[in-house]
């Protein structure tokens, strides 16, 4: 384990088609050997920045360089980068052994190490008799498979995916991601992966950007990002956000900030900002797993803890989880999801209910 | 499945009394009725003159292979044909080099240039392949716009013959058969999906490479129709060659029917016209088997 992959740096490349920004001068920079996600809704630029390191979109401005050397002159077919595309793209007209064979032969290899290598990447795709089929004789998770063996047959020390799992239904999706993930583990090879499916984002990544509108908005840990998202775009793309627009000022306290979101609730936040809110910029996120339940006379405990009233207006059981849905009069109705196994009977809807959670739970951030 | 006892559900057959057969309406039975009328049609006016056109090559004049062996004997009857193939595959050959690159460009284009290139394939289609010839004619001509360039450019002293002629009428064939070349190659390239390409090139493939190993194989199913389109309406093409041609490049259409209305040799006329047929539709055979095997991995890719 010498090598482990390649170090990618983007320094203020830029795609524009046209008067269209597909993408904004971005900066990135990822580690040799790191799993590296870019999630984003669709339009947001992801296909278009992973074009720009394949090389098949040529950026309008800026750098990509590829363990330090500049990459943007280099053709496609000289970068040594390996793709896997969300449709597969495999070869209709070879077997699957020659299209795993095809970037070897390209490479004008001699005839027994293209058999070795392929029959070794065949296994170690968990495919090691398909070899004579055709593409189209092979089920959709096969095929994705068949690309991934290509794409790192040749031992490119980048790997590109773009949302390779798109395709795939939900079962076959997650056996997927854990495979793609072993695959990480035995080639040497730096991997940036698009999807736009947060969960895969998260389960698979080191580290994962969110991109919206042509930029990355953040990057961080699956963690950094869910705990501590800059904005409320991010919040709201990480998993589910409750979120709560201040009515008044905002006021910087000793720990932290208050802000009422109601008449007669004040609520305590933190924010990993300094300084000054208006209330028009600022919202607060609350995770709907951070909430607890409380008794109907539970006034707080004096350390900060947010105390809001309201009524059960929906409730859900999904796998070992109770999902309320709290009309609590401050707009949209809050999500509350509670361990089924620490709640003895669930709420019907109309019940009042009071909700708790502590200041360190409130993330006081930016709108944009 | 099974376990699913309240969804599973039975065919028909199974809930009827052992025994029983039931006969389940059936769309196919309805269709073979459809059927008739254009059956009717094909072997009225189709296959019963074809049938007329063999038994009269071996019954006139008199009964026998006489007119067989006038046309593979005597006179300039198995030359004819010979040109017929001749030209046909060199109308061939030409139409798919210029109708490739122009069915590549087009099969990349999209909205509005897409509908006025297929437009401007499409419109030749709709003037008369005879207006065509003759405007053909006008520039092959002694005293034609390409003479005058030739001799005005000093390429050539005097005006050249090119009526009647192997070029004029090679030119004139392309100019009318390209359409039919251009259209399959179309459609079977815009059904090549281009990320392949692209996949190839990240791969490590040039683009030259690419072409050759990715784009050009897909796109022999194009190649391969309209070739055979091309070829087999050469094989029996008349207006064109019969305006261009001459006795020097006598195509068998333009034989078959100098023999039935000017020379009254309805027997002979019979005979080529047999021998052309069975020549094409060998072809058209070859031409079957040569596409079965080449695609014998497409189908199942399709
Ligand atoms: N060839 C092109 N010409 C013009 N605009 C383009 C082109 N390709 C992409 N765009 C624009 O660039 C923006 C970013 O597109 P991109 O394909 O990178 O999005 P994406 O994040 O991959 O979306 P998806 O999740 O739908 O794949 C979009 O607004 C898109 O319309
Ligand atoms: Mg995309």
């Amino acid at each position: 384990m010498a090598e482990r992959g390649a170090r990618l740096t983007l320094s203020g490349v830029e795609k524009q088609y046209g008067k269209v920004v597909a993408l904004h001068p971005t900066d990135l920079e990822i580690e040799p050997g790191e799993f590296f996600s870019l999630i984003g809704p669709s339009g947001s630029g992801k296909t278009t920045l992973l074009g720009t390191v394949a090389g098949f979109t040529p950026p309008t401005r800026g750098r990509i360089s590829v363990d330090g050397t500049d990459v943007v002159a280099v053709p496609p077919y000289k970068r040594n980068i390996g793709m896997v595309f969300q449709n597969y793209a495999l070869f209709p007209h070879m077997n699957v052994f020659e299209n795993v064979a095809f970037p070897l032969r390209l490479r004008k290899l001699p005839a027994d190490v293209v058999r070795e290598r392929v029959e070794s990447m065949l296994q170690s795709v968990r495919l090691p008799h398909v070899g004579n089929r055709m593409p189209s004789q092979l089920s959709g998770g096969q095929q994705q498979r068949i690309a991934l063996a290509r794409a790192a047959v040749y031992g490119p020390r980048m790997l590109l995916m773009d949302e390779p799992l798109g395709a795939l239904d939900k079962n076959l999706r997650e056996e997927m991601q854990l495979e793609i993930k072993a695959f990480h583990g035995q080639v040497d090879a730096t991997v940036l992966y698009v999807t736009h499916d947060q969960d895969e984002a998260a389960t698979m990544s080191d580290r994962l950007a969110i991109m919206n509108n042509g930029r990355i908005v953040q990057h961080g840990t699956p963690r950094e990002l869910y705990e501590h998202p800059r904005n409320a775009f991010v919040a709201c793309f990480l998993g589910r956000a409750n979120l709560f627009r201040p009515i008044d000022g905002v006021e910087s306290t000793a720990g932290g900030y208050r802000l009422s979101v109601k008449d007669d609730v004040i609520l305590n936040a933190v924010s990993a900002r300094t300084g000054a809110f208006t209330e028009r910029e600022a919202v607060i996120c609350v995770r709907p797993e951070a909430i607890r339940l409380e008794s109907p006379d539970f006034k707080g405990d004096g350390n900060g803890t947010n105390v809001l009233r309201g009524t059960v207006i929906d409730a859900v059981y999904t796998a070992g989880t109770l999902r309320y849905q709290v009309d609590a009069g401050t707009g949209s109705p809050v999500s509350v999801w509670l361990p089924s196994v620490r709640q003895s009977e669930m709420l019907a809807a109309g019940e009042p209910v009071t909700l708790a959670w502590p200041a360190n739970a409130t993330l006081l951030i930016p709108e944009e | 499945m099974q376990s699913h006892g309240a969804t599973v559900t039975r065919s028909p057959q199974e809930i009827t009394p052992a025994g029983e057969e039931i006969r389940a309406w059936n769309a196919s039975r309805l269709y073979r009725w459809l059927l008739v009328a254009p059956i009717a049609f094909i072997g009225l006016f189709f296959l019963w003159p074809i049938m007329s056109v063999i038994h009269r090559s071996f019954v006139d004049p008199v009964p026998g292979l006489g007119n067989y062996e006038r046309v593979l004997f005597a006179g300039p009857y198995l030359k004819s044909l010979w040109i017929t193939l001749q030209t046909a595959a060199i109308v061939t050959v030409l139409c798919l080099v210029i109708a490739y690159p122009v069915a590549y460009v087009m099969a990349r284009a999209r909205g509005n240039l897409f509908a006025l290139m297929t437009a401007m394939v499409v419109t030749s289609l709709w003037t008369s392949v005879v207006i065509r010839s003759y405007a053909w004619m006008v520039v092959f001509q002694r005293r034609g716009v390409l003479n005058q360039a030739l001799v005005a450019t000093g390429i050539t002293e005097h005006p050249v013959n090119f009526l009647p002629g192997t070029l004029a009428v090679n030119v004139g064939m392309v100019h009318i058969m390209l359409p039919f070349m251009i259209l399959p190659l179309l459609a079977n390239m815009r059904s090549i999906d281009r990320s392949l390409v692209l996949a190839a090139g990240v791969m490590g493939a040039s683009p030259w490479a690419a072409f050759r190993r990715v784009f050009l194989p897909l796109s022999i199913p194009g190649i391969s129709a309209g070739s055979a389109l091309v070829f087999m309406m050469s094989l029996g093409f008349f207006i064109t060659p019969s305006l261009l041609g001459g006795p020097r490049h006598m195509m068998a259409a333009v034989m078959i029917e100098q023999q039935a209305n000017r020379l009254l040799d309805w027997g002979l006329a019979a005979a080529l016209s047999s021998v052309l047929l069975l020549l094409t539709v060998s072809i058209y055979l070859l031409y079957l088997r040569v596409v079965r095997h080449a695609e014998g991995g497409f189908a199942h890719a399709r």
